[in-house]
Formats: structure tokens, C-alpha cells, sequence
């Protein structure tokens, strides 16, 4: 049975935690919500699972619109985050609570409640602790207790909230592998919250990004990776930098240098890379200095500050065409704002191979060998006024350039 | 706390890295250090404040001889006596963990205009004399009062009744139970609700199974508060209860009334009676509170 979210809004007094959002989770599918805190992942779980009103646009269980059922009544197994386990109840009787709370004439007899909840505790793998306490379980049991409990009602969906927010690192990367094979033998349509990509990559068939109560991309974790949809995305999934450059005649310029000929209009355009996606080179394209440079994984990242030597073809951060939809998605503080023109000494991260790492302090230079542009952000909505240095060219007036990906 | 024990023969001699082994005669320094002193206050303190003063009324009253005491004892006022004070004590108790609950809950988990004031007034029966609230109580309920006289057109005596009686218990005995409930009731988990109802569980379900059990101890402690000040309470009780021998007629207003006939012995001797009825019916209730602790903490 299919899950639709059909333009559905979520006001808390003036402030929309969903804004238009419009989702479809197939049958059998397992989703991640992914976004930073405050993007509206939880709200729309808790929409799904009833226990917060939308305050506009509908919610279909296959044909039958949510909007009519109860909490209660929708048949939807919640994982908490902090898995709110009943705790003056033993281990069995919280995987039993849904059964026993049956109307009587389908609740199933006392023993085969107790039979069925054993069943359950043994599919989670901690059988043998039914008469414990949840207090006496560590967390990686007391989740598992709590997925038992809201499998007990043979749920139509199962929604987990941060599942593996509560646990420590090791036990979060077996719980991760274990829910996996657990979604593939079991095949519950499943929708989990989660702000740590790695998770959501790891995990999903396929992954919701959302931000600022909107989604900004449906797609599965490769494709979300490899092709992301909006600045946000790219900013958010993985690491990568970006720069403000400009198209001109077919040919992508960043800080006054060419680097190659795009398919995209001429203007200013957002450049967005990964650090694995430059290359050292003594032709290279860019020219900057090495600020910081730090080991991670079998590489080193480099913190390199571009060097702009030709100002006159530096573009302009803030062309005065620039798109007037300047109310574009506020971002939470704690990310990179792909929209923030970085100010001259913002460095770019390139990966290096270990032993070709130049010093710090050192100048070098090197190509980006997979660029992808997206439209420069919108003008701030009190244009600042930038006084042209001397010398120094305002960016030729152009159409807002289609998002591109440069072949290479 | 086991380790400083296995020092003997595995170990190094001498100073060694690692946590050192205790030397013999000098314990282990503390994490909370000061438990000698403060035990010993402690100690002091309630000896002065509690356990002297109920020795000196257990030993004055055995200047009243077996016989006399047994007598006293068996004496058809006493009992009437003992009979009310613990008897409207323990319904004045049970309205109260009832109605008591509910003011908790309300002021708890809704926010409405006049709450913070609401919350004040809970604690009026608290700092209000007693003799006060007993003569407001009399003149609210008597015979001419604003309540007394609709009542007593339907025939219901209040005032100078035991009913009075427990209607003065209930007013001093509210506090005990909402002031209580109410941390206990703000320590509730949300969310417990929510997977309750997630789980299928109706209101009333959610709150029998869920929420009811959860402030099981906090309700009992309130009780047993509401209870023992029911029992003790003297001031505000006389302005009201009519103070008929044999119908409502407290102890500790017996007890007045030996003192006031220079009886002391047979005055401690009702005091001692009341001291270990309330302190059986104390113990019960710590015993069932234990109970029920050990039946939520046990493994296996």
C-alpha cells in the first residue's frame, strides 16, 4: 500500500514546519527524511502517523484519506527517538501493549498475546530479557524492544524517529546493518528520520532531503550523490566547496581564469565541486595557496585560498540583474549557506594524495575535473551596494543560466 | 568499592602507576566524603526533635499502670474518639488523592489564564492558622451559612457532624497530594501517550495502563501525608466538628481534654494510642510503596 503526501502544509503558530511538501512512499519501500534540525522531518513523521494535524493538504493510506482516522485507527508503528518504552511495564508487556488494548472482540487470548509477543522479541534478537525492566536494557535493546512493540499491531507503516540518535557509534553502525537485513526479510514500508547522511545514504532505497519545511530532492542515494538536484543538496550531502564564478561565451570563469567551455547561458553562475574532484596540476587552471592541510582517510584535504591575479575578469558577487525571488529557503545556521557568496579568503577543500601533499604556505595550482553550476543566488533582499573597485568590470547583464552539469 | 580489598599478593610493591592500593587502617577516600559527620548530625538531630519527645510520652504514659492504660483503652469514648479521628482522616485522605490528582493534573498539563493564581491558592490550607480556616469552615457550613442552610433544607447536616469533620480534613490535606503529584506528573513522558495512542490505546486505556501506574508511589506518599495531617489536625477540626462525645469527638481534642483535668498520664496514654495506629498505617503503606518498587525494579 502506497503512502501519499499530497501538498500538505504544518503550521505551529506563525511558523510553517511544512511548507507545500508532496511525497509518495511506495509500498514496501524503506525512506529516509534527511535535513538538518528544524528542516520539518519529524513534523511530517508525526503528520504521517497522526499525532500532529496538517493544517493543509491530505495524507492517502492507498486510497483512503488519513484525514479520516485517528491515531488510534491508522494502524502506523512509531519508534520514538528516546523509544518512550513504558518502564513501570517488563519488556513483554510493552511488545504486548498493542495487542492487549484490542477492542475485546478482536483482542487474541491472553496466551497467544504472550506467544505473539515472545515471537516478536525473538525477530528482534533479544529474546530471553522479556521479564526485564527497560531500565535494565542498554540502548541498543531498548530500541530494538521499541521496534518489537510497534511491530506487535502488524503495522500498515512503520516510522521510526532518529532511530539511532540515542546510541553510541559502534552500536549505531551494527543497529544500522541490522535494520537493513531486517527491512529486506521482513518488508515493512518503512519511513525513518535521520540528520546524519551517512545513515540515510547507507540505509534507504531512497532518500527525502528536505530543508526549511520543503523538499528539496527524491532520490536514490547514488543519484543523490553523484547529480544533487539543488545547491542545498550538494552542500549538505557530502563535503564540497563552491565559488562564485561566471559563463561568458561558453567558457566557465572563476576568479578571473577560463577553465572550459559549459553548456550553460552566459551570467553569473554558483560553482560547486568536491575536494576528490580537483587535481594538482602545473597547468592547472586555478592558482592558490595552500592554507591548512589536514590527513583524513588515506588523503589529505588541503584548505587553499585562491589567488584572483586578473582582477579585471573577476565577476561581480552581486550583479545588479541578479533574480528578484530573493525570499529563497532561509538555511539553518549550522550548514554552509551554498547561497553566501564567500567572502575573497573563504579557502576551497582539495583532496591530495599523501605523498604528493605540497606545504602549507605553498602556492599551487590545479583544475576542477567535474564542476557543476547552479544559478547564482538571488540578490539579498536589501541589495548592498557594491562599489565597483577601481579597474574593475561589472559582469556583462545575462539571463539567469540554466543549471548545468560541465562535461569534465 | 570492592577492589582496595585484593591488594595482598598480586600486586607491586611499592608505589605502583594505577589506582593504589588502600593501605591497611585508612579507608579509601570517598567520592562524597563526609558521611561521618553528617550521619552523626543527622543522628542527633533526629533524636532531639523526634525520638526523645516520643520516648518521654511513651514513658509518662506507663505512669498510668497496664490495668488503667487497658481500661482507657477499651473506654467506648476512646475508641469513638479513635474511631473518627482515623476514620474521617482516611476518607478525608481518599478525596483527596482523588480530587487532589485532578487540581495536580490540571495545573500540570494545561496553560489558562489564573493558573499561576489557581496554584497559589493550593497552598493557602498551608499557611492559613488552622483555627482560621476552622472558624471560615464553621461559619461557611453552619446552620445559617451559605452553604449550611441549603444543605441542611435537603436534610444534610454538616457542621457539628463527623461529616464536618471530614470536610475540615479535606481542606488541610489537599496541599499534601497536589503539591506531591504535580513534579511527578510534569516528569511524565509525552511520548508515552503518544505510543500509547500510536499502539491503539484509547484515552482511558493510556491512562489506566500508562499513566495511573506511573505516579503510583507519588499518589501513595500524598496519601500517607494527607493522612497523617488528617490525623493530627486539631485546629481547624473543633470550630467545626460539634465536638460530641462519642459522635464527633477527636482524639487529639481527648487528649486536650485529659490535659485541661491535669490527667497527663492518660493524656500521653491516648497520645501513644494514636502514635501506633499511625505508625502501623505508615508502615503499611511505605510497605506496599516497597512493594510495588521492588515489583518494577526486580529483574527476573
Amino acid at each position: 500500500m502506497d503512502v501519499r503526501i499530497d501538498h500538505v502544509r504544518k503550521e505551529f503558530g506563525r511558523f510553517a514546519a511544512l511548507d507545500d511538501t508532496s511525497l509518495t512512499i511506495h509500498d514496501g519501500e524503506l525512506v529516509a527524511l534527511l535535513g538538518p534540525s528544524g528542516s520539518g522531518k519529524t513534523t511530517l513523521l508525526r503528520v504521517l502517523a497522526g499525532l500532529e494535524r496538517p493544517s493543509a493538504g491530505r495524507i492517502l493510506f492507498g486510497d483512503q484519506d488519513a484525514a479520516s482516522l485517528s491515531v488510534q485507527e491508522r494502524n502506523i508503528g512509531f519508534v520514538f527517538q528516546h523509544y518512550a518504552l513504558f518502564k513501570h511495564m517488563t519488556v513483554l508487556d510493552n511488545v504486548a501493549f498493542g495487542l492487549s488494548v484490542c477492542p475485546a472482540r478482536r483482542r487474541p487470548p491472553r496466551a497467544e498475546i504472550a506467544a505473539r509477543a515472545r515471537r516478536l522479541l525473538a525477530l528482534v534478537q533479544i529474546d530471553g530479557l522479556d521479564r526485564r525492566y527497560p531500565d535494565q536494557l542498554s540502548g541498543g535493546q531498548r530500541q530494538r524492544v521499541a521496534l518489537a512493540r510497534a511491530l506487535a499491531t502488524d503495522p500498515r507503516v512503520l516510522l521510526l524517529d532518529e532511530p539511532f540518535g540515542a546510541l553510541d557509534a559502534r552500536v549505531r553502525k551494527d543497529l544500522r546493518h541490522w535494520l537493513r537485513g531486517f527491512h529486506d526479510r521482513t518488508g515493512h514500508t518503512t519511513v525513518f528520520v535521520t540528520h546524519d547522511q551517512d545513515e540515510a545514504l547507507e540505509l534507504a532505497d531512497r532518500v527525502v532531503v528536505m530543508n526549511a519545511g520543503r523538499v528539496e530532492q527524491v532520490a536514490d542515494p547514488d543519484t543523490l550523490y553523484d547529480r544533487p538536484a539543488s545547491p542545498f543538496v550538494f552542500a549538505f550531502i557530502g563535503d564540497s566547496s563552491s565559488l562564485p564564478a561566471t559563463v561568458r561565451a561558453g567558457r566557465l570563469w572563476v576568479a578571473g581564469r577560463a577553465l572550459g567551455p559549459v553548456p550553460a547561458a552566459d551570467g553569473p553562475v554558483r560553482l560547486f565541486f568536491r575536494p576528490h574532484h580537483a587535481r594538482l596540476a602545473d597547468t592547472g587552471a586555478l592558482v592558490g595557496r595552500v592554507v591548512a592541510s589536514r590527513r583524513q582517510g588515506d588523503r589529505r584535504r588541503l584548505d587553499v585560498a585562491l589567488r584572483p591575479d586578473a582582477p579585471s575578469d573577476a565577476p561581480s558577487d552581486a550583479p545588479p540583474d541578479a533574480p528578484s525571488d530573493a525570499a529563497g529557503p532561509p538555511h539553518s545556521a549550522d550548514l554552509p549557506r551554498p547561497g553566501d557568496a564567500p567572502a575573497a579568503s573563504t579557502p576551497v577543500e582539495i583532496d591530495v594524495a599523501t605523498d604528493a601533499a605540497p606545504p602549507v604556505g605553498a602556492s599551487i595550482r590545479f583544475d576542477i575535473t567535474r564542476p557543476s553550476l547552479f544559478p547564482a543566488p538571488a540578490a539579498p533582499r536589501r541589495p548592498i551596494v557594491v562599489a565597483p573597485r577601481p579597474g574593475t568590470a561589472l559582469a556583462p547583464p545575462g539571463p539567469k543560466p540554466d543549471r548545468a552539469h560541465a562535461a569534465g | 568499592m570492592t577492589a582496595p580489598r585484593t591488594v595482598t599478593a598480586a600486586a607491586s610493591p611499592g608505589p605502583g602507576p594505577g589506582p593504589g592500593p588502600a593501605r591497611r587502617g585508612w579507608r579509601a577516600p570517598s567520592v562524597i566524603p563526609g558521611f561521618g559527620p553528617t550521619l552523626g548530625i543527622t543522628l542527633g538531630y533526629l533524636g532531639l526533635v523526634v525520638l526523645i519527645p516520643l520516648a518521654a510520652l511513651v514513658w509518662r504514659s506507663t505512669e498510668l499502670g497496664a490495668a488503667a492504660f487497658w481500661d482507657l483503652a477499651r473506654d467506648p469514648r476512646t475508641l469513638a474518639a479513635l474511631r473518627t479521628s482515623f476514620g474521617a482522616a482516611l476518607i478525608a485522605a481518599g478525596v483527596n488523592a482523588v480530587f487532589g490528582a485532578l487540581v495536580a493534573w490540571v495545573l500540570v498539563r494545561y496553560r489558562f489564564a489564573g493558573r499561576r493564581l489557581l496554584d497559589a491558592v493550593v497552598d493557602l490550607p498551608f499557611a492559613l492558622p488552622t483555627a482560621v480556616a476552622g472558624i471560615a469552615l464553621a461559619a461557611l457550613y453552619g446552620p445559617q451559612g451559605w452553604l449550611g442552610k441549603p444543605l441542611a433544607a435537603l436534610g444534610i447536616q454538616v457542621a457539628y457532624a463527623p461529616a464536618g469533620i471530614v470536610v475540615a480534613l479535606v481542606f488541610v490535606g489537599l496541599p499534601f497530594v497536589v503539591r506531591t503529584l504535580q513534579p511527578v506528573i510534569a516528569e511524565i513522558d509525552r511520548e508515552w501517550e503518544e505510543a500509547a495512542a500510536s499502539l491503539g490505546a484509547r484515552r482511558a486505556q493510556t491512562v489506566r495502563r500508562v499513566i495511573a501506574p506511573s505516579l503510583l508511589p507519588a499518589w501513595a506518599t500524598g496519601f500517607a501525608l494527607a493522612l497523617a495531617r488528617g490525623v493530627g489536625e486539631y485546629g481547624s477540626v473543633i470550630f467545626i466538628a460539634g465536638n460530641l462525645p462519642h459522635v464527633s469527638e477527636i482524639a487529639p481534642l481527648l487528649i486536650v481534654i485529659k490535659l485541661e483535668e491535669f490527667n497527663y498520664p492518660a493524656a500521653t496514654a491516648v497520645g501513644v494510642m494514636m502514635l501506633s495506629i499511625s505508625f502501623a498505617l505508615l508502615l503499611v503503606i511505605n510497605l506496599l510503596q516497597a512493594w510495588n518498587r521492588r515489583r518494577l525494579t526486580d529483574a527476573r
